[in-house]
């Protein structure tokens, strides 16, 4: 086999301890012996509950964060001190959705700029003049279902669904290898949870994407994910493909996880407009 | 809103957009009354201001001509405002206070704004030993009051209008560090920032592009409150003897000599002291309106 696109081994982290108004708060360990490989194209989902670390993960992954022990391999290099032109090179290649929609948008920059921007960094490496950027900014657009007549509108100016699309074309914008979904439909109304969904499995389809797909959701995790993970209190619990993990989980917690999904109202489900 | 035409060529579509936001922006601003007359009379202080040397009606008075031959007459057709004890136009030196006034104002919270503003964003940004820093000697200089430290500011250097800029300037910088430095500390957590640094966005352009044009509503907002303090503050000065010397006209110290003459001679306090009066209400009223028309909330 050749290389996995993303490899997480031993990985650990500890949020320092801080000083605050009210005193100090102790360190708190996040993660322990995370170990995850993901091979290119694959779907690979995290579930787990609230606070279980799975935003640390990917923050580790981004190299946002030093990890406190093991490391992060994106391609088979490492994802932190790469400097000034190699964490360019990395950011073209590895992207994120993040769960709110509007947080994750500039509330004063029009959509044209919001997108445009990964064009001023990446301009050059993608081949892209300036004065071609409206025109792929465009082409964005059209990918995620927008048109010309949002180029130059504000965030506040969208619903959640077509946000969540901006923040997609935004992603796409640097031609990704792997892009990160965390909780990229949980803020939305179930009812276009589903285009969503089905938005990020066409796109997928035609740019031969790899997703590492987070999600509360076993049912969107089921239908998106090949492999999946289940995290509990930092620490990977079970891991396999979907179908098997979902069928004959091992654990006890990832039952309770399953357990916990509300007896779904067939005609709310996301899933039943899938298809 | 209305459908925009998809046909209209792309810089057509921006304009009507970005024209669409300055007319609802405008819209929200006339809707309150207090602030249209707040502008009003921040306009008309400025324009006087600006064309004091063309206006006054005694232009010698301004340089410490006297004339105790028309010594503190009642208002009148000859002196609107009517004279001082040495005579002096009261009319003519309202208004040329109104430019130290306004200069110093200005000045006082534009240099504040700068040094608070780039130290505010540089602790905010950075965060850690620096920081600390810089929070530390902001919260030594806000424990002195502008007043003491003008005094102390007079008695070193003496008198003038320059070094009461600068002291003022020298405690009121630090709350614009404060403020900034919170509002740049809270928006970096922002996801947006996150999500424009994950896109390989360099620091520079993250506070430029996106950090600061998310905080300029309420700096904007509280420079205008301050410009009426400002102003008030240096009234202040002038009150106790320790701003700006006569002869140059400054309200604050028109209104101290006044008190020598009250109640007889009412006009010679009145005047300068509704010109201060006016002066701060419009700048805080200004400072309310811009709240509504800057806020991102209220773009809807
Ligand atoms: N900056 C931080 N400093 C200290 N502790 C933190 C910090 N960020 C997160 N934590 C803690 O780390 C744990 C994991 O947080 P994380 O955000 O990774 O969880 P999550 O799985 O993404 O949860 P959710 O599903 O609610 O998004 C939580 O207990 C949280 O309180
Ligand atoms: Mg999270």
């Amino acid at each position: 086999m050749s290389t996995p696109l993303l490899k997480i081994e031993g990985l650990g982290h500890v949020y320092g301890a801080r000083r605050g108004l009210f005193g100090t708060s102790p360190a708190f360990r996040a993660l322990t012996g995370i170990d995850i490989s993901i091979a290119r194209g694959e779907s690979f989902g995290l579930v787990g509950e609230s606070g279980s670390g799975k935003t640390t993960l990917t923050r580790n992954i981004l190299g946002l964060e030093r990890p406190s022990e093991g490391h992060v391999l994106f391609d088979g290099h490492p994802v932190i001190d790469l400097g000034r032109g190699g964490e360019r090179r990395l950011r073209r290649r590895m992207q994120i959705v993040f769960q709110d929609p509007q947080a994750s948008l500039d509330p004063r920059m029009t959509i044209h700029d919001t997108i445009a921007e990964a064009l001023v960094v990446h301009g050059p490496d993608l081949g892209i003049a300036r004065s071609g950027y409206t025109r792929r900014v465009l082409d964005l657009l059209e990918a995620v279902g927008l048109g010309r007549e949002h180029l130059y509108r504000h965030p506040h100016e969208f619903s959640g669904g077509q946000r969540q699309r901006i923040n997609i074309a935004r992603a796409l914008a640097v031609e990704p290898e792997l892009l990160i979904l965390d909780e990229p439909t949980s803020a939305l109304d179930v009812s276009v949870q589903a285009d969503i969904l089905n938005l990020l499995q066409r796109l997928q389809k035609e740019l031969g994407l790899t997703y590492f797909f987070i999600s509360h959701d076993l049912g969107v995790i089921r239908y998106t994910c090949d492999r999946v993970a289940v995290i509990e209190r930092g620490r990977i619990v079970e891991q396999g493909p979907v179908a098997e993990i979902f069928d004959t989980p091992s654990q006890e917690y990832t039952r309770k996880l399953m357990d916990a999904i509300p007896d779904p109202d067939p005609d709310l489900s996301p899933l039943r407009r899938l298809g | 809103m209305s459908q925009t035409d998809t046909t209209l060529p792309r810089a057509q579509l921006a304009r009507s957009a970005r024209a669409e936001a300055r007319a609802r922006a405008i819209y929200r601003f006339r809707q309150s009354w207090l602030s249209v007359i707040g502008l009003a009379i921040a306009v008309v202080l400025v324009a006087v201001a600006l064309l004091a040397p063309w206006i006054l009606p005694y232009p010698d008075d301004v340089t410490g001509a006297v004339n105790p031959a028309v010594a503190f007459q009642p208002p009148s057709a000859a002196h609107w405002f009517g004279t001082n004890s040495v005579g002096q136009d009261i009319l003519t030196l309202v208004i040329y206070g109104s430019r130290i006034s306004l200069l110093s104002g200005l000045t006082v919270i534009g240099l504040a704004l700068i040094i608070g503003g780039a130290l505010g964003v540089i602790a905010g940004w950075v965060g850690g030993w620096i920081d600390e820093v810089i929070m530390r000697i902001t919260d030594l200089l806000l424990t002195i009051p502008s007043l003491i430290l003008a005094m102390a500011v007079a008695a070193a250097l003496g008198t003038g209008i320059w070094n009461m800029i600068i002291a003022i300037t020298i405690t009121w910088w630090p709350t614009y560090a404060r403020l900034v430095r919170a509002e740049v500390a809270a928006k970096k957590q922002e996801q947006f920032v996150t999500a424009s640094r994950v896109l390989g966005v360099g620091p520079m352009r993250l506070i430029g592009r996106h950090v600061l044009p998310n905080i300029v509503t309420p700096v904007v907002v509280k420079a205008s409150l301050d410009v009426g303090f400002a102003i008030l503050l240096v009234a202040s000065l002038g009150f106790v003897g320790i701003g700006v010397k006569p002869p140059t006209p400054e309200w604050g110290t028109m209104l101290a000599e006044a008190r020598n003459y009250m109640p007889q001679y009412w006009w010679t306090a009145i005047f300068p002291g509704t010109a201060i009066f006016l002066a701060v209400l419009a700048f805080n009223l200004l400072g309310d309106g811009l709240r509504d028309v800057l806020d991102p909330r209220t773009r809807r």
